[in-house]
């Protein structure tokens, strides 16, 4: 389960784009498989949503959404904030505690 | 720290003076590590009451970090050339692989051998002040037990501290769906209660506001509150974000117990604890690291009856909690 940061365009349409869109594994190169991915929420204001996915696909979805650098020709970059196998360890985040 | 109450609309009365009363912690921008090895220090802080101090904007994995416990350790995680520089007496870190990259040094504040003049003592100064001063911004606080003295602030006045407060939100959750629980069913009942894996799974997604329910239209998320469940009306949720000191924590719990004295709707309440990610301990000094993620935090769930389900939970580089 991770926190993602998006640059650009609707979690909505990405999260059908990384549902059924193959993996790249590595450049230029296309392995089709596909991993159930749940979009558990999306906020529009931070432009954060919350993914969860199986365990053995972490490694697969992260390199997937690092490599996604274009999406219907628009530039977009995600970043990932927070991973945890808990979903309660999202809730606080100690890095983004800004104090000033 | 966050609790949630069921069925429960506003701030409960039994909570209101203990969450007003959360106390304050400190921001000391650039501050030298000696400074808090010095016998000044030592007898107007450490011995007089719970000194706690982290350091801020620090990453654990990546940075040199210093943290001091209410036991009096110093406890500094240093990459390795901090480490040959400093030249005091560490240990490696158990989790930085075959070459070691991260070293744990623990200085004991309160030991009896290290009082001024101790051979102890004067190197360790040494060592912080003059061979390799290492300089955060710390963030502080202090329980103390009824001792007169001067105060964090008046202290580090010269330093550039600040107080402040820990930010309190509150919300109230409608039409929410809470699983049911069984205070002595802890693997969950089928058709009659949950289990505690399930009920940490729907806490997680009721704080991160995940939708519980699960449309055959929206395949976006399969996530659905665990069976069997009732929806409550209203949920109380508080959010308390700073550094807060267990003190604190356990006045919490105690009021979140005298919640259930009087008659409530709501079964069962919940307390979650979260540590900081960048620690370099965990539960009683274990060292902390963060491999994917720094998590370490508790949930207790506190049944009507005073039962109550303690969940802990850590990375993957960190020992299992006690």
């Amino acid at each position: 389960m991770k926190i993602v940061r998006e640059a650009c365009s609707k979690i909505l349409d990405i999260a059908r784009y990384l549902v059924r869109a193959p993996t790249v594994s590595k450049v230029g190169k296309r392995v089709g498989a596909a991993l159930p991915v749940d979009v558990l929420t999306y906020e529009e204001k931070t432009l954060s949503a919350i993914l969860r996915v199986i365990s053995s696909g972490l490694v697969k979805l992260w390199s997937a959404l690092t490599l996604l650098g274009f999406y219907q020709n628009r530039r977009c970059a995600f970043r990932v904030l927070q991973t945890s196998p808990f979903l309660l360890a999202l809730s606080g985040n100690s890095r983004e505690l800004v104090l000033d | 720290v966050s609790f949630l109450i069921p069925e429960c609309g506003i701030q409960p009365e039994v909570l209101k003076s203990t969450i007003a009363d959360v106390g304050e912690y400190y921001l000391v921008r650039n501050l030298l590590v000696h400074e808090l090895v010095t016998h000044e220090f030592i007898d107007a802080f450490v011995k007089k009451g719970s000194c706690y101090a982290l350091t801020y904007n620090t990453r654990i994995d990546q940075d040199n970090t210093a943290a001091l416990l209410p036991n009096g350790k110093l406890i500094l995680s240093v990459d390795k050339d901090t480490y040959e520089e400093l030249g005091l007496q560490g240990r490696p870190s158990r989790y930085s692989g075959k070459k070691v990259m991260r070293y744990i040094i623990t200085i004991d504040l309160t030991d009896s051998g290290f009082h001024p003049d101790s051979k102890k003592h004067n190197r360790v100064l040494w060592a912080l002040k003059e061979k390799k001063p290492l300089e955060f911004d710390f963030l502080l606080a202090w329980y103390n037990t009824g001792a007169e003295g001067s105060t964090l602030m008046s202290y580090f006045s010269k330093n550039q501290i600040r107080a402040l407060k820990p930010k309190i939100t509150f919300s109230t959750l409608r039409d929410l769906q809470c699983p049911v629980l069984q205070s002595n069913e802890l693997q969950g009942k089928p058709e009659e209660s949950c289990s505690t894996e399930e009920l940490f799974e729907w806490l997680g997604a009721v704080v991160n506001q995940v939708s519980l329910d699960n449309k055959s239209s929206s395949f976006l998320s399969t996530y659905c509150c665990p069976q069997p469940n009732t929806i409550v009306e209203k949920a109380f949720l508080c959010t308390i974000t700073g550094f807060i000191i267990p003190e604190k924590i356990i006045q919490l719990l105690e009021q979140l117990c005298c919640y259930f004295e009087e008659p409530k709707l709501a079964h069962w309440l919940t307390l979650t604890v979260h540590g900081f990610a960048d620690s370099p301990v965990s539960w009683r000094e274990s060292e902390h690291g963060f491999h994917k993620g720094g998590e370490n935090f508790y949930n207790f769930v506190i049944f009507r009856n005073l039962d109550y389900w303690l969940q802990m939970a850590v990375g993957a580089n960190d020992d299992c909690p006690p």
